[in-house]
């Protein structure tokens, strides 16, 4: 059966860095999964990210997604795989600023022409109606994203992670800002979108108080053996 | 289309940057377009001070001399020519006009010229402007003057004005002055933008009776008794130079061949636009002067743009690590960041072309009557078109500069840029 990631043999070492930050000899997450990847900061998690995004290229090993290789792959081709099949939610949201919520949200199908193509562009309007009701945010989508709160802009990024259907969403800490209450709020909302859009989530923090949540919890420190 | 939305958006962020870059671009644009308007028209100008004139005729000498001296009003003639032999080429057939031109008396600092009245029928300047009178009339009696428009604008003279020359065109007190024969006023030229504004005409006549001892019926400054008896008693001797023209161009070089190797006297005929081609010429490297120091400013403008841009790269860094991270690639973000500097460029563009246009509008009279500085031709000219395009392709280039850095820094980043 395919995984949905696959690594075998892993290592990445920062080009000024004296030792590698990441050595994972395996790892594999199943399609339909939720996990938890917890690691102290500095631990790697954010270049584990990276590297899965295929912004970053390991210098060692198979880094598999959806069966296809992305280590194998030119810079083209990475850009292009993770605007089709990868969705990115930033610690701070890293919404563009002088774009509306709509036009932040419409970002990846505009920039990715795959992206484009899973959806029915001539219903684009109706998908994000969609998604922003079910966030929450549908009254503010002709808004600015700076007058939006905290709470509302990490909506706006989920929102623009999910639209065009991606298989996996990649989430790095983002309800680090948020209360408790918030936090599993927001968390109950993100499964439930992502059950509904059919996408995996692979959501690193180092906040153990929400992995409960999760259907699987990975520790970096596991997974990551870097010999000294 | 989204880069565009991009493009657009996120300029209208860095307003107050963008606003300066493109100022400075407009600007560059500006000064380049207004030098090299300046030098066309510099040119045009100098070249066409005399046209429809075929021959210029004076006394040997060197040509450049001899159009200083007629058309300039610079310098002095050594010698004049005998009245005699401009009557006698006047007659040759392939003449159509002359215009006789005396040189000699100056009047503060400005040139008395005696001509006759074909002066006022004959010559043209720039294509086909001929003098015209800004009031009064040209001169009938003999102690009647008409004086150009810079004369009369310096001296503040009206119609009417009695005034005095002197021998020369030196300023200083020392040079004997015709006090006892004061000439009035009879006319005003228009501005013509040329050398003719800074001359007083008077009748050939006259000229020459400046130089004659006053006789008994004068009686100094108040004597206003222009009776025309006077004029027949005095014969003139000489001109300094005359203006020609022939009846068809072909018989120009021909006459002029005839003249160089007249037998009563050494004359020399030259052909005013060569030698004023030739003037010019000499002159090209203050036109080259003005093309550098334009072209520097214009650099000065990219780096302006190029500071703007590169400067702001630092502030964008998160902005280029969101737009890679939803998919965006490095192709799209060096696209959008070259797409930008166009877009900056080409509004500094547009914006020089509608400011030096709407300064040229503004200021073309004024500049016209204060300077005498004729802005012919077209808005435009190919060299001007050349220069705009390659302008536009400049600043595309620079572009390319902080673009390929920012897909170093997009690289190098990652998507940890998190501030």
């Amino acid at each position: 059966m395919e995984h949905l990631i696959d690594i075998q043999g892993l290592k990445y070492r920062y080009q000024t860095a004296q030792q590698e930050t990441l050595a994972i000899s395996e790892f594999r997450v199943e399609k339909g999964e939720s996990i938890f990847l917890y690691g102290p900061s500095g631990s790697g998690k954010t270049t584990l990210l990276e590297i899965l995004a295929g912004i970053l290229k390991p210098q060692k090993g198979v880094v598999k997604i959806l069966g296809q290789d992305l280590s194998a792959k030119s810079e083209t081709e990475r850009d292009q795989f993770r605007g089709e099949h990868l969705g990115y939610i930033f610690q701070n949201f890293n919404l563009i600023p002088y774009l509306s919520v709509r036009e932040n949200i419409e970002l990846p199908i505009r920039l990715s022409a795959r992206r484009r193509s899973r959806i029915d562009f001539g219903k684009l309007e109706n998908i994000i109606s969609d998604i922003c009701d079910r966030l929450g945010i549908l009254s503010v989508l002709d808004r600015r994203v700076t007058e939006l709160s905290i709470g509302q802009q990490q909506r706006v990024a989920v929102a623009r992670a999910l639209v065009g259907q991606p298989d996996l969403i990649l989430a790095d800490e983002p309800t680090s800002s948020l209360d408790m209450d918030h936090r599993e709020k927001f968390l109950n909302l993100l499964f439930d979108l992502c059950k509904q859009y059919g996408a995996s989530l692979l959501f690193v923090s180092h906040d153990r108080s929400i992995q409960h949540m999760f259907s699987r919890t990975v520790f970096l420190s596991d997974i990551n053996k870097i010999t000294p | 289309m989204v880069f565009l939305n991009l493009a657009l958006k996120s300029l209208k962020n860095r307003m107050y940057t963008s606003l300066l870059t493109v100022l400075a671009i407009a600007l560059s644009v500006v000064l380049l377009l207004a030098v090299e308007r300046a030098r066309r028209a510099a040119e045009d100008g100098f070249t066409q001070t005399i046209s429809q004139t075929d021959l210029i005729v004076g006394a040997r000498t060197g040509p450049v001399e001899l159009i200083l001296y007629t058309v300039f009003n610079i310098g002095n003639a050594s010698h004049n020519i005998s009245y005699t032999t401009y009557q006698e080429i006047k007659k040759h057939p392939a003449v159509e006009w002359t215009i006789p031109y005396s040189l000699g008396d100056g009047h503060h600092g400005f040139r008395v010229v005696g001509t006759n009245l074909d002066f006022f029928n004959h010559y043209r300047f720039r294509g086909n402007s001929k003098i015209e009178l800004a009031e009064g009339k040209v001169f009938s009696g003999l102690w009647d003057v008409v004086v150009g428009a810079d004369v009369a604008k310096k001296l503040k003279y009206k119609i009417g004005d009695k005034i005095v020359v002197a021998h020369g065109v030196t300023r200083t007190e020392g040079v004997h002055k015709h006090d006892d024969k004061p000439f009035t006023i009879v006319g005003l030229m228009a501005a013509t933008g040329t050398a003719l504004d800074q001359s007083l005409y008077v009748s050939l006549e006259a000229i020459e009776g400046l130089h004659k001892e006053p006789q008994d019926e004068h009686h100094g400054e108040d004597d206003h008794d222009h009776n025309h008896h006077e004029e027949s008693q005095i014969k003139i001797e000489s001109v300094t130079a005359f203006f020609l023209r022939t009846k068809s161009r072909i018989e120009t070089l021909q006459l002029q061949r005839e003249i160089n190797t007249y037998k009563d006297e050494p004359l020399l005929a030259i052909i005013p636009g060569v030698t004023l081609n030739e003037l010019w010429r000499s002159l090209s490297y203050l036109e080259n002067v003005l093309k550098v120091i334009s072209w520097l400013v214009v650099g000065i403008g990219f780096m302006a743009m190029l500071i703007a841009l590169t400067t702001s790269l630092n502030e964008r860094r998160r902005e280029m690590a969101i737009l890679r991270a939803i998919g965006g690639s490095t192709q799209q973000i060096l696209f959008l960041l070259i797409f930008e500097s166009t877009l900056l460029t080409l509004s500094g563009v547009t914006l020089g072309i509608l400011v030096s246009m709407a300064v040229i509008t503004v200021m073309r009279p004024w500049l016209e009557v204060e300077f005498g500085f004729y802005l012919v031709g077209s808005a435009f000219s190919r060299s001007e078109m050349i220069y705009l395009a390659f302008i536009l392709l400049a600043g595309v280039l620079v572009g390319f500069i902080p673009a390929l850095r920012a897909q170093k820094i997009s690289l190098k980043d990652g998507l940890s840029v998190n501030t």
